[in-house]
């Protein structure tokens, strides 16, 4: 928690001087708003003490009408203002987000959850929103603002005065025991709204398969019992959170009454003036107010502090700065290189999936990489794409360390095809420009040639997951994306697994093409199937010595 | 806000919490009952004891210092228990909407949703259903709440003087109704376009990190982060352009307040100076017209958030008022076979395409599989093989033609089964099958009827068959080990066994199997089909493929194409 608000104040550095015109603004408004109830208690003690009619009170109504003016101008002015505080940092967070998927890498963001990624990325940020825009500002305007209210009120009537600082004091104290438990609780409904966020979207991806198994009526009642859970969970911070603005409330209230019932007496005694005590008890509910609106954004405070905490575990330490692979290191590859695994081990999290593999491809050699599924062999270019490094090993590019490269340059190099090629929402134009930039129309006609798809439109629109297209459809766009390259390294990850023998045949001659004088591992589980290629390597499932 | 039909239908579904919605507007109004009392009572107080001590009368003032303590008490506690309430009731609004969407979404799966990205569609549901959320406790109670409220207010004003609920009203109606919805003019387009943006940038963020790999394979990372980027920025354009707009809002309520207690102060001197007046009744009034503003305050919410609100319903309701692709029958006929049976299938010149301007996918289709026979299909990419499990399971509606089905007590045409009938007859290996981000469990236990528990000795057996076994015994976790999202944490192969282990615990008469062993070695692969075929005898088989590996384990094969 400590942590988190240290976090927050670090984050709201940009926005200090945004922050100090804020106060500002406020307090200007604040100051106005006292000066107009003044304006208003002087009228009504002279029209009801001293019998002035309108002409009397006149100017006291025009100056009345000037501070309302003045007051709505510094009102906007405030509200402008309090935006930016948040913008500056939203934006700045957001930014962040989106390049610590770059620095998280393709292994990470593999096992995590696309809701949950979302959320941390927008919604977390947008729940910020209310402890810069609203709590910042109004911490600040609640310490001064009161501070000016009893400036007034002290040389007038100390007693009231005092009556409004001794209940004051309970506010914090009352917010502070409260705040922190309604914290605690808090933190562990913001962990399982993103779990069921994640959820959420995944049951909705799989809708197809829920009605498949005819499990609709399932599913919807694990949503009721979630969203059933997820409320009395809710409830039970509130009912605590709610305490902090029911004290306010109570302490306001009560405060007001106590104030009332004393000056009626002192009044009744002559011992205090009429305008005083009315001005007064105009005041004490602004007095009020303005701390009242503290404890409301002190609900935005503690939903700011848990979504920290997760844009921080989002984050982590180097959010700041994406600090890309292979910096320093400025080796490039001149041709085609020849490509090496020395004694490669490597696995995800506990599972083994390489141990003291190794293999060897001289330059411009094709090689087929085969092996049962589940022996590494996709794993195998992760790891010579830079993706991953090895736990145990060397993976060498012309008998270098690929540590010594510079990998943005290296994977310029290098042409690859996933085993499931993401389709990006677009057009199909736009996937292919994602090869090269600015290709030119009939090269872009010639890679969706030799990628066998030479009637697609290149303006038809793509849904995700290659949805509109078919599976083979979305592997052949992928695959005419690498056509527009001119690598050094091609690898292929089961070129032809989705295609029909003919278009496969097809595709298989391209791929000889792109091939052609370059170093290329081709992926492929079937024995029967392998590419045209100089050599096969077999890829074993457990290597035991 | 009233009378559109969109409010009308979002007004429905609060319907089933009416009761605690009542009492949350009940308290809502008690709780500004209680503060404008409060303070009138107050004002008066303190006048008329100033008065009295002028004037030397007699006044009894315990009745009104104790009426002043429990209005106290009444404001703090009304309040309080008015906010629990009304929570309550939004988050059972919430489990309502989330339930009800996902029910009417359902019956449009897999073809009505094609058209939405799932980051777009997370968004749609859970944004939108958020700020629907705020329809109740944001829009409902205070508008309602300000309607009692001022039942009460401008008639005992009137009691006084006949041009005060007038100057009131004008007031109330001035900065609480009349400035916000000029606002809410102006904020409708930077509303949408919020809600919009703000969708697109979730989704757009999505996808960048599906692609990463392949984003950093292109060297294309920079240029898609600056893209999502731009959309941030112009989602901070709008949002700026709103607050800009709450800003006036809050600067018209507070003109709004000041000049009516002036108003009232002005309109009443005349009688307070000729005596008519007396004056504890003019404090107490002009502060029950400054108190009565508490009732406005939170209505310029209401307004700024109509915009938001309105595109967020108007979206959710046309994405689910989209009919099914395929229309329920009117006069359902009854299953033809049980799960325990088998099913023949006869289908005589299909003819079938997505929409009525693309080319047909499958025109003039036939094939016979008796009930009990395994029947092949094979055929280039792009022929139909996979559109026609799809007519199979009712995502879709064939055109001309006809698929009849032959069970032991009847047989009926496809199209007058309900979709879910339809389904039940058919258990599914789809080509790229789905799994969810759960445990191994979890993802079979889907394939058991509604209200068994998941027998352990069948899952694994299940996943004997698949020859998954031995991989889920090498895992720590077991059978309760989560399987990433789309089943990322699994090697292709094993993601493929896990849904054909999944497709043979689900009993039905007939069993779809598409492209089963993509991505497979060809010992597993053997291994597979031969479990498969041991496991189905007797049941109608249909196998989808374009490699002759598969067609082991069936009769006959069609060729197509």
């Amino acid at each position: 928690m400590e942590g988190s608000s240290g976090w927050l104040r670090e984050q709201a550095v940009p926005a200090r001087r945004r922050l100090a015109a804020t106060v500002a603004f406020g307090e200007l408004a604040g100051i106005l708003m006292v000066a107009q109830t003044g304006l208003l208690a002087r009228a009504v003690d002279a029209v009801i003490f001293h019998g002035a009619g309108l002409s009397q009170i006149m100017p006291l109504v025009l100056a009345g009408m000037a501070v309302i003016a003045a007051r709505a101008g510094f009102t906007v002015a405030a509200r402008r203002s309090a935006f930016s505080c948040a913008s500056v940092v939203k934006r700045e967070l957001r930014r962040r987000s989106i390049w610590r998927l770059q620095t998280l890498g393709p292994v990470a963001l593999a096992g995590m959850k696309a809701g949950e990624i979302s959320h941390a990325a927008v919604d977390a940020v947008e729940a910020l929103d209310g402890y810069f825009s609203r709590y910042l500002p109004q911490r600040a305007i609640a310490t001064l603002l009161p501070f000016t209210i009893l400036a007034v009120i002290f040389p007038l009537d100390w007693i009231s005065g005092l009556v409004l600082v001794l209940t004051a004091v309970f506010l914090p104290i009352s917010m502070i025991v409260i705040g922190d438990q309604a914290h605690e609780r808090n933190q562990k409904l913001w962990g399982r709204l993103a779990l069921m966020s994640g959820r959420f979207l995944d049951v909705l991806q799989g809708l197809s398969t829920v009605r498949m198994f005819g499990a609709a009526r399932r599913e919807a009642a694990e949503i009721e019992r979630a969203s059933h859970e997820h409320r009395l969970l809710t409830m039970s911070v509130l009912r605590i959170a709610f305490l902090t603005s029911f004290m306010l409330e109570l302490i306001s209230a009560v405060s007001i009454a106590v104030v009332a019932v004393i000056a009626g007496f002192r009044l009744l005694h002559g011992t205090l003036a009429f305008g005083s005590a009315w001005f007064i008890l105009l005041a004490a509910p602004e007095y009020f107010l303005t701390l009242r609106a503290l404890g409301t954004f002190y609900h935005s405070r503690m939903e700011a502090m848990s979504a920290a905490e997760q844009i921080q575990a989002f984050l982590g330490d180097d959010g700041s700065r994406p600090s890309g692979p292979g910096r320093g290191a400025s080796r490039r590859v001149a041709g085609a290189p020849s490509l090496r695994l020395r004694e490669v081990s490597f696995s995800y999290g506990a599972a083994p999936v390489l141990s003291r593999v190794s293999l060897d491809v001289r330059p411009g050699e094709r090689v087929a990489l085969t092996g049962p599924s589940g022996a590494g062999k996709s794993t195998v270019l992760a790891l010579l794409l830079g993706f991953a490094a090895p736990g145990a090993g060397h993976v060498l590019v012309d008998e270098a360390p690929l540590s010594d490269f510079d990998l943005d340059a290296w994977r310029a190099s290098v042409a690859w095809l996933p085993q499931r090629p993401t389709i990006f929402a677009g057009t199909v134009r736009d996937n292919l420009l994602l090869g090269r930039r600015g290709a030119a129309e009939g090269e872009l006609h010639r890679a969706m040639d030799l990628a066998g798809i030479p009637d697609l439109p290149l303006e038809s629109p793509v849904a995700e997951a290659g949805q509109r297209v078919s599976t083979g459809q979305a592997q052949r766009i992928a695959l005419a994306r690498l056509f527009l390259r001119s690598p050094s390294v091609v690898l292929l990850d089961e070129p032809a697994a989705h295609l029909d023998p003919e278009t496969a045949a097809r595709v298989r001659q391209s791929v000889t093409e792109l091939a052609r004088g370059r170093t290329t591992i081709i992926v492929t589980h079937r024995a029967d199937a392998v590419e045209p290629t100089d050599r096969v390597i077999q890829l074993f499932r457990e290597v035991t010595e | 806000m009233r009378g559109r039909p969109w409010a009308a239908r979002l007004l429905s579904l609060l319907l089933p919490s009416w009761k605690t919605a009542l009492l949350g507007i009940l308290l809502s109004t008690l709780a500004l009952a209680a503060n404008m009392s409060l303070l009138a009572l107050s004002s008066w107080f303190i006048t008329a004891m100033a008065v009295a001590g002028v004037t030397g009368a007699a006044l009894d003032y315990n009745t009104p210092s104790a009426a002043v303590r429990a209005l106290a008490l009444a404001r703090a506690g009304g309040r309080y228990a008015e906010r629990l309430v009304n929570h309550d009731t939004t988050l059972r609004i919430l489990s309502t909407l989330r339930v009800w969407f996902f029910r009417r979404l359902e019956p449009l799966a897999p073809a009505r949703l094609q058209e939405h990205r799932s980051g777009d569609l997370l968004a749609r549901v859970r944004a939108d259903v958020d700020t629907l959320d705020d329809f109740y406790v944001r829009g409902v109670v205070p508008v309602a709440a300000a309607l009692l409220a001022l039942a009460g207010v401008l008639p005992f004003l009137a009691r006084f003087d006949a041009r005060l609920p007038l100057v009131d009203l004008a007031g109330l109606a001035a900065g609480g109704a009349l400035v916000p919805l000029i606002l809410q003019k102006l904020a409708a387009r930077p509303g949408r376009q919020r809600v919009a943006l703000s969708a697109e940038l979730r989704a757009g963020i999505v996808e960048h990190a599906r692609g990463m790999a392949e984003l950093i394979a292109l060297g294309a990372v920079k240029e898609r982060a600056q893209d999502a980027e731009r959309v941030s920025a112009e989602l901070d354009t709008q949002e700026g352009r709103l607050a800009l707009l709450q800003g006036v809002g809050d600067a018209g309520l507070i003109a709004a307040s000041s000049l009516a207690v002036w108003a009232v102060v002005l309109i009443l001197a005349p009688g307070a100076a000729a005596g008519s007046m007396p004056g504890p009744r003019l404090a107490m009034l002009a502060m029950l017209v400054l108190a009565s503003f508490e009732m406005v305050m939170p209505l310029s919410v209401v307004f700024q958030r109509v915009g938001e609100l309105a595109a967020a319903a108007r979206r959710l309701f046309d994405l689910v008022d989209s009919a099914p692709a395929a229309a329920e029958p009117s006069h359902p006929s009854p299953a033809p076979a049980a799960s325990g049976e088998a099913v023949g299938i006869s289908v005589r010149g299909l003819r079938f395409r997505y929409a009525p301007d693309s080319p047909w996918v499958l025109d003039g289709f036939s094939l016979e599989v008796p009930p009990g026979a395994a029947v092949g299909i094979s055929g280039p990419s792009g022929v139909g093989k996979s559109t026609l499990v799809s007519l199979l399971l009712r995502f879709w509606d064939y055109e001309e033609g006809s698929i009849k089905l032959t069970g032991a007590a009847s047989a009926v045409e496809l199209r007058s089964l309900r979709a879910d009938d339809a389904m039940r007859l058919f258990s599914v290996l789809p080509q790229s099958p789905f799994l969810f981000h759960a445990s191994i469990e979890e993802n079979l236990a889907l394939a058991l009827p509604d209200g068994e528990p998941a027998q352990t000795a069948a899952l694994r057996t299940a996943l004997e068959d698949a020859m998954l076994s031995s991989m889920v015994d090498a895992l720590p976790q077991g059978l309760a080990t989560t399987v990433g999202e789309h089943g990322k944490e699994l090697s292709a192969g094993e993601a493929r066994r896990l849904a054909a282990a999944r497709m043979l615990l689900k009993q039905a008469p007939a069993y779809i199997l598409d492209e089963p062993t993509e991505g497979l070695d060809d010992e597993t692969a053997e291994q597979l089909l031969t479990s498969v075929r041991n496991r189905l005898r007797g049941k109608t088989l249909l196998v989808i493929s374009h490699r002759e590996r598969d067609f082991r384990i069936v009769e006959t094969v069609v060729r197509l194409g």
